[in-house]
Formats: C-alpha cells, structure tokens, sequence
C-alpha cells in the first residue's frame, strides 16, 4: 500500500506543472522582499495617512514579521489556484491520458486510490506552505530583522509585538494548511467528474474568483450568502493576528473548511466508485 | 461724542499693553526655568488610547535635547504625537517670536492657573497656543496648539512634587480622521462593514500618555543618540 502512495506521490512530483507552484512562491516572496527594501516606506506612508496627520509611528515599521504577513495575505489569494493547477489534475490527467483503467488494474480499491490521490494532493499542500513559511520568513527576517507586527485592518490597526508573533504565524500556517485542504479536495472533486485536465482546474479557479470577489463587496445585499461561502472562511487566519484572538470563530471556520473538504472528498469517493472509467 | 471715542481705545490700549506685560512677566518664569534645561534623559511609560488602533502599553527612554531633538527608545513600535511634548516650552524660548496676551484665570485637574494666549508672530506652524499656567508654581499644567496641518492638539501636565519643572506625566490629546480602509485594500474581508450613522462625527479623539521616572536632567546626550539604528 505504502508503494502505491509512493508512486501517487512521484508521478504528482514528476510533472513540471508541480514546480511551477513551488517556483512561483519562490519568485514572487523575492519580488515582494526586494520591492519592501526600496520602496516599502512609500507604501507604509499610503496605509498610514488617516493617523499622519497628528500621530507619528516610531520603531521598525518594515521588518521579516510585517513582511512574511504581507506575502501571506497576498499569497494566500493566489495559493489555491496554484494548488488547483496540480491537485485539479490528479485524477482527470490520467483520465486524459488513459492510464486511468491500467492504475486500477492494481489490486486497490477504488477507495484507497482516490484516498491515496487526497493524501497526495495533501503532501503538495504541505510542500506548498512548508516552501512559502519557511523561505519568506527566513528571507523577509534575514533582509528586515524582527520587529513588531503592525495589522492593518478595514476599521484600525493592531500591533502586535514581535515575542508573541512565531506561534501565531505557526498556527496561521496550519489555518492555510486546512483553508487549502478543501480548496485541493474541491479541485480532486472536479477532478473525478472530468475526462480533460483543463477543465477541473478552470472550474475551481472560477468558484474561488467569483467567491473572493463576493467576499470582497462592502454591500449589505451579500450579507446573508458569506457564511456559506468557504473562501470566506479561508481568510481567518487573519484573525490569529488580532487581539484579543477570537478563537470560537476562528475554531468554527476551521471546522466548516474541513467539512466542506469532508464533503468534497465524499462526493468524490461516491462519484469515483460508480465512475464507468472505460469510456 | 470723539472724546468718548478716545477715551474708549485709550482705555483698550492701556489694558491690552497691562494684559500683555502680566502675560509675558508670566511666561517670563516659565522660560527662565526651561532655560536651565539643555539635555534631558528619564524613563518613559507609555499607554495608547487611540480609537482603531489596538496596541499595549510599553516603556522605554526619552531623551531630549535642546534646541528641538526628541526621540522615545522603546524595543516596540509607539505612536507619537507629531509634536514633540516640550515644543510648546521651545516656541517660549525667544520672546521675539510670539505675542503673549492674559485671558484671565481658569482651573486645570483643580489648580488655578492662569490663561495665556500666545499667538506667534513669525509664519510657521503654529497658529496660536493657550497655555495654563499654574498661578502658584509657575508650571505649564495644560496647553492647547493650534496647528496648521494637524489641527488642535492638547497637552495636560501632572506633577509629582512642588518643585519639579518636568512633569511625572504627560497626556497628549488630538483628534483625526477615523480610519477606514477598503476590505480590497486591507485584505480583511472577514471584517463587519462598517458603515457610518447620519451625522456621525469623521473625527476621533486619540490619546498617548507618557508617565515619566528616573528623570536625569544635563546629563550630556550625543546627537548619535537620535538618530535611528540602521539609517
């Protein structure tokens, strides 16, 4: 059993589309690091102009602990579509390719395998978050030094000192760690339904754009919809760095995410099981 | 009907010059005590009550030194009024630079002082600023700045004993713009909308207190000392 996971595990790593993800993250921390060491201040200035005018902030503003939550804010738009270009083809790639049929010809069950296709999707998530956690902190820390964390939030700021920040971050990387886990199991949902690789990766991308744009409106009209959308719920994490820290939400998210990857995983076993995978 | 008129503005004349000299023979005392202030190092605490902004208390040191370099060392980010707490004693310092007029005699925290109207005579920042000044030791306990670009401000001064000039704690108090920021912007989605009542003010009262202790005054200062590490 561990032997099929092994090989789920080396044919998701041996494409190139898994590195493009990896690469990105990479690329785009650097980017984000060498635009704060020229021309952060500028964008601090911006933020900070309702409270210029009387108040004077003093101290290192832009240090490693403001500058890994800024690319964790940014990125975390951006991760679940990098997430859905791997995990969205897991199952229809090889649909596509037609080694589907061969792969079952194993003796597994078709339980285990899409099991063993969510443990992978899983470990790309972690690869993901493990890569972005620990290179844009230890970059960002290594370029700014440590420093306390100042939060801008829609009505205030929060500022946070710099002790108490490494178990927030710790617990905001596990917060992304289960936000991504049902964006991946929606993508391997879409995935089970489809035949082309294409199309289960566009389909999460559109339910995540048109969530987060939802999400996104001040409008009254949308009120009732957010709590069921799920993208809503991924950008708790955000409250770990509040104070004080409202945990009941932030446990109660977790647990609708989690359910929702759940659900997912469920719809995609019971649709995988009766799936006629030789047409 | 004329020798009324003139005896109406000799009149004014004399009490506005009367008002002015009481005035100034006031600040006078003032400045003649800062003047023996050149360097300035204690211990600072500071607690924030700024709307929006959540933030801990912290401490750290204040240095000062004349004739206008302030800086608070602390191992945090702080707010700091834009005003250096000692600005309103700097703007004191040459008497040719502002125009000083009694306003009569008012109570800060249940001291009487006396109100002074200084109203600057070169063009800067300053509009004009109302000091109380304690009638009995001579001490700024309150002053309200009017500034140009950042509005009014106000300082309220405690001492701890009777002869101290520097004060044990010193309350800065300025209104702003309450701060509002687009979800898109801030990243915040999960916020609840915050949507403003008909004829709710724009503007919010922020307040920085600064308690000071171990206060060493003309211990020298370096002016390294106020510059930023690393810049």
């Amino acid at each position: 059993m561990i032997r099929i996971l092994q090989a789920e595990i080396i044919k998701a790593f041996a494409r190139p589309r898994s590195y493009i993800g990896l690469a990105s993250i990479v690329a785009l921390v650097v980017l984000i690091d060498t635009s704060f060491y020229f021309t952060g201040k500028e964008y601090i200035d911006l933020l900070f102009q309702s409270f210029d005018q009387v108040f004077s902030l003093e101290g290192n503003i832009i240090n490693g602990n403001l500058i890994t939550f800024i690319i964790l804010q940014t990125l975390i738009i951006q991760l679940p579509l990098l997430v859905a270009l791997v995990t969205g083809d897991l199952i229809s790639g090889e649909s596509a390719l037609g080694t589907l049929r061969y792969a079952l010809t194993k003796p597994i069950s078709r339980f285990k395998f899409i099991t063993y296709k969510w443990i992978t999707a899983m470990l790309y998530v972690l690869a993901i978050l493990i890569l972005l956690g620990v290179f844009a902190y230890l970059l960002s820390l290594v370029i700014f030094g440590l420093g306390d964390l100042l939060v801008l939030n829609a009505d205030g700021l929060v500022v946070i000192r710099s002790a108490e920040l490494f178990w927030r971050f710790m617990a905001a990387f596990v917060f992304a760690f289960i936000s991504l886990t049902t964006v991946a199991s929606l993508s391997l949902m879409f995935s089970a339904f489809s035949d082309n690789s294409i199309g289960p990766i566009v389909l999460t991308m559109v339910v995540i754009i048109v969530f987060t744009v939802i999400s996104s409106f001040e409008m009254s009209f949308f009120d009732p919809v957010m709590p069921l959308l799920f993208t809503n719920h991924m950008h708790l994490w955000r409250r770990l760095f509040s104070d004080p820290i409202p945990m009941t939400e932030i446990m109660q998210s977790a647990g609708v995410l989690l359910l929702h990857s759940a659900v997912f995983f469920g719809i995609t076993q019971y649709h995988f099981n009766r799936k006629d995978i030789f047409q | 009907m004329r020798n009324l008129l003139l005896a109406t503005i000799t009149f004014l004349s004399i009490g506005q010059t009367a008002f002015s000299q009481d005035a100034n023979a006031i600040l006078d005392k003032v400045r003649s005590q800062f003047q023996t202030i050149q360097d300035l190092r204690c211990d600072v605490e500071m607690k924030f009550d700024i709307p929006g902004v959540a933030i801990d208390q912290i401490s750290g040191k204040m240095i000062y030194k004349k004739p206008d370099k302030f800086r608070v060392k602390t191992k945090g980010l702080i707010f700091l009024p834009k005003q250096n707490p000692f600005s309103q004693l700097e703007i004191l310092d040459d008497p040719k630079n502002y125009m000083a007029v009694a306003a009569g005699q008012a109570k800060s925290n249940g001291i009487p002082c006396h109100v002074i109207n200084v109203i600057p005579t070169n063009n800067g920042e300053l509009v004009l600023m109302k000091l109380l000044v304690g009638i009995q030791d001579g001490r700024i306990h309150e002053s309200e700045l009017t500034l140009k670009r950042e509005g009014t401000v106000q300082y309220f001064n405690k001492y701890a004993s009777g002869t101290d000039f520097i004060p044990t704690s010193m309350e800065f108090k300025a209104d702003f713009k309450r701060f509002k920021m687009p979800k898109a912007i801030s990243g915040d989605f999960n916020s609840t909308p915050v949507r403003e009542e008909e004829g709710q003010s724009k503007y919010e009262t922020g307040r920085v207190l600064m308690t000071i202790s171990n206060l060493d005054i003309n211990g020298k200062i370096a002016d390294a000392e106020f510059e930023e590490e690393g810049s």
